[in-house]
């Protein structure tokens, strides 16, 4: 989860923890490579609460 | 002395080459018998050789006989051979009676010898003195013995003196010793005197001791002049020492001349410093040769400079991901996707990507699936994906669902999937909808979760939200119980009926702490819209930035201050037992503080 910490606050991380599964979690530390880069996405189009678009559509960024 | 020629009789070339590597001396002191004589001490234990590979220098360090009776002791004193695998040192370094010493010691001290499945180089390092006096001195100094379950190195390579310098300095520099329940090794591997010198650096640099929480590392490993020096190297490249917020370990175990050269080959190669940002473990993991290597490599094969991510410098194999390219052109897949997928050259290997693609053509998957998915051949395993596309079919799901979701295949368990099927099956979803709406659960819930969930939902008579919102079978049960309850408490289910997401796309503790806050300011939690239906006030679920700047307090200090649970007092309990409590209702009670009533007595009195 490192990369996550360094885009939110490492309590919205343990928000994460506690919202969604271990499977969940394991994605997001596994697919590191394609998490960064649909964080980037979002960042480059404004979106700058990624917590909140993790919250509402965590498939956007494990889906494929 | 052994000739070269000979040690390749007796090894094979891949070890003898090893050897002569590894090892020179023995090649000029080791005598042929001495070799001989030990292969016949694996033979005759049935010993895994794999050893002479990882500790060529065995040869020259251990001797048959000693060998021999340490097997004989461990069998004798019932310890699992096993413990053997620890790199050769309790072969080399073992004696009979030291061992049988430190198993009597650990028995009597009530430790036991399991400790000795993780922690077998206690056998080669500790003595039974030596242990006796850390067990002694945890205790005295109150840490306790737990430690040693997951530490136990440090019986092998602590000593009691120096345990005890460490604990002064944790607690005279005030870091205190919680510190050690989660970096044991500072006990074992920390030098009181260093460690003393590297706490002043962090705070005289403005780094903080903060950092010590999540990378006791530092305090085990570090070193305060070569600290000193990576910080400096930091500074003059203008990387600055916020990296090692989330990256201590470049401080524990960096180089400081080989981060300079990594951040400069960075720069020069146009790959600049931003992929720091989201893995700075490269600089203390990475070696620049090797990244040099592979840029070259890459740039020769034609692969666009995009593609290249931290990962694929710091863990990449350059041979490994020359041979990926060419599976990747012959195949015909071509290697555009990469852009997407680095972590196919960062953690492929080509073997292994040769079967999966054999697998998916043999299951008449499309290839393309790749393009979308390159984790397929980073992750996959070929039979575990031969076993998924199985369970598809039998399930009777067909390979379609795979589009959009085939992520299932670079990481799914077949048995978990089959599980996951059966489990939305019993709830209700017919197969149409798992293919369609529920695909991406297959990978991302359990049926225990989907179970507990339904059976929540059940229970608050809500069952009937599951068909249009299939992410709530992927939120943590517990979380849901408790942003249930917390929207009863507030009389605010009607509400969460209009707004369903409202008990799965949030956790528990940031509602709680939205709600607490709003309350206390005197900020209604719901109204109700023209149609009479009631509707959530949206701060509630606004994003933090968001909140910050309506209401002028920080996610941090919300959360601190207002993400506590409600409490229940004695008075509050005794009241419910006099108005008759079921079991039922002391459920849903929030936790006794007895502290409020009890301060609150004190007050009074």
């Amino acid at each position: 989860m490192e990369y996550l910490l360094n885009y939110m606050e490492d309590y919205e991380v343990e928000y994460l923890k506690e919202q969604y599964t271990d499977e969940i979690i394991n994605i997001l530390s596994m697919e590191k490579d394609n998490v960064i880069r649909k964080i980037n996405e979002l960042l480059k189009q404004g979106e700058d609460d990624i917590y909140s678009k993790m919250s509402e559509d965590i498939g956007f960024f494990i889906d494929m | 002395m052994v000739e070269y020629k000979r040690l390749e009789e007796l090894l094979g070339e891949d070890i003898a080459k090893r050897v002569q590597r590894l090892s020179p001396s023995v090649l000029e002191k080791v005598t042929e018998q001495k070799i001989i004589g030990i292969i016949e001490v694996f033979d005759e234990f049935d010993l895994n050789k794999k050893l002479f590979r990882s500790t060529p220098s065995i040869f020259a360090k251990a001797s048959p006989e000693r060998m021999r009776s340490v097997i004989k002791t461990l069998d004798e004193q019932g310890i699992d051979r096993s413990v053997l695998d620890d790199g050769g040192n309790i072969l080399i370094k073992g004696a009979p009676d030291r061992i049988r010493g430190i198993i009597q010691e650990l028995k009597k001290q009530g430790i036991g010898t399991d400790i000795l499945k993780t922690n077998g180089t206690i056998l080669a390092f500790g003595t039974p003195n030596n242990i006796s006096e850390i067990i002694q001195t945890l205790n005295d100094e109150k840490i306790g013995i737990d430690i040693l379950k997951t530490n136990g190195t440090i019986l092998a390579y602590g000593n009691a003196d120096n345990i005890r310098k460490i604990i002064k300095v944790l607690k005279d520099k005030r870091i205190g010793t919680n510190i050690l329940k989660t970096n044991g090794n500072i006990l074992a591997f920390g030098n009181p005197q260093k460690m003393e010198r590297t706490i002043d650096l962090l705070e005289k640099t403005g780094i903080g001791i903060g950092i010590l929480k999540t990378n006791g590392n530092i305090l085990a490993q570090g070193d305060s002049e070569r600290i000193e020096e990576i910080i400096k190297v930091l500074e003059d490249e203008k990387i600055g020492t916020d990296i090692l917020k989330t990256n201590g370990n470049i401080l524990a175990r960096g180089n400081p001349d080989r981060i300079r050269r990594i951040i400069q080959l960075l720069r020069e190669e146009g790959i600049g410093t931003d992929i720091l940002k989201t893995n700075g473990s490269i600089l203390d993991q990475g070696n620049p040769d090797r990244m040099q290597e592979i840029i070259e490599l890459l740039d020769k094969e034609k692969i666009e400079r995009s593609v290249i991510t931290a990962d694929i410098l710091g863990r990449g194999n350059p041979d490994d991901i020359r041979k990926i390219i060419q599976i990747l052109r012959k195949e015909g897949i071509g290697t555009e996707f990469l852009v997407n997928c680095g972590n196919v050259l960062a953690q492929g290997k080509p073997d292994n990507i040769q079967s999966i693609i054999d697998v998916l053509k043999e299951n008449k998957v499309d290839i393309d699936i790749i393009k979308t998915n390159g984790s397929i051949l980073a992750l996959g395993n070929p039979e575990r994906i031969g076993e998924i596309i199985q369970v598809l079919e039998k399930e009777e799901l067909g390979l379609d669902i795979l589009n959009g979701h085939g992520n299932i295949l670079a990481q799914g368990d077949p048995s978990r999937i089959k599980e996951v099927i059966e489990a939305l099956d019993e709830i209700g979803i017919g197969k149409e909808s798992i293919k369609d709406k529920f695909a991406g659960l297959l990978l991302t819930t359990s049926r225990e979760n989907i179970k507990d969930v339904f059976v929540i939902l059940q229970a608050h008579d809500l069952r009937q939200i599951v068909e249009d919102n299939p992410n709530i079978l992927r939120t943590r049960s517990k979380n849901l119980e408790a942003l249930i309850r917390l929207f009863e408490r507030e009389d605010l289910i009607g509400a969460v009926r209009n707004r369903p997401t409202s008990i799965y796309n949030s956790s528990y503790r940031l509602t709680l702490s939205r709600i607490n806050y709003l309350k206390e300011h005197g900020v209604p939690l719901k109204y109700v819209d023209e149609s009479g239906e009631e509707r959530f006030n949206q701060d509630i679920f606004i994003g933090a930035e968001k909140f910050e700047k309506r209401y002028g307090i920080d996610g941090k200090k919300l959360k601190a201050t207002y993400g506590k649970e409600p409490t229940t007092t004695k008075s509050m309990l005794e009241e419910a037992l006099r108005d008759g409590i079921t079991s039922e209702d002391l459920e849903n009670m929030p936790q006794l503080e007895e502290q409020e009533e009890k301060s609150k007595d004190d007050s009074q009195k």
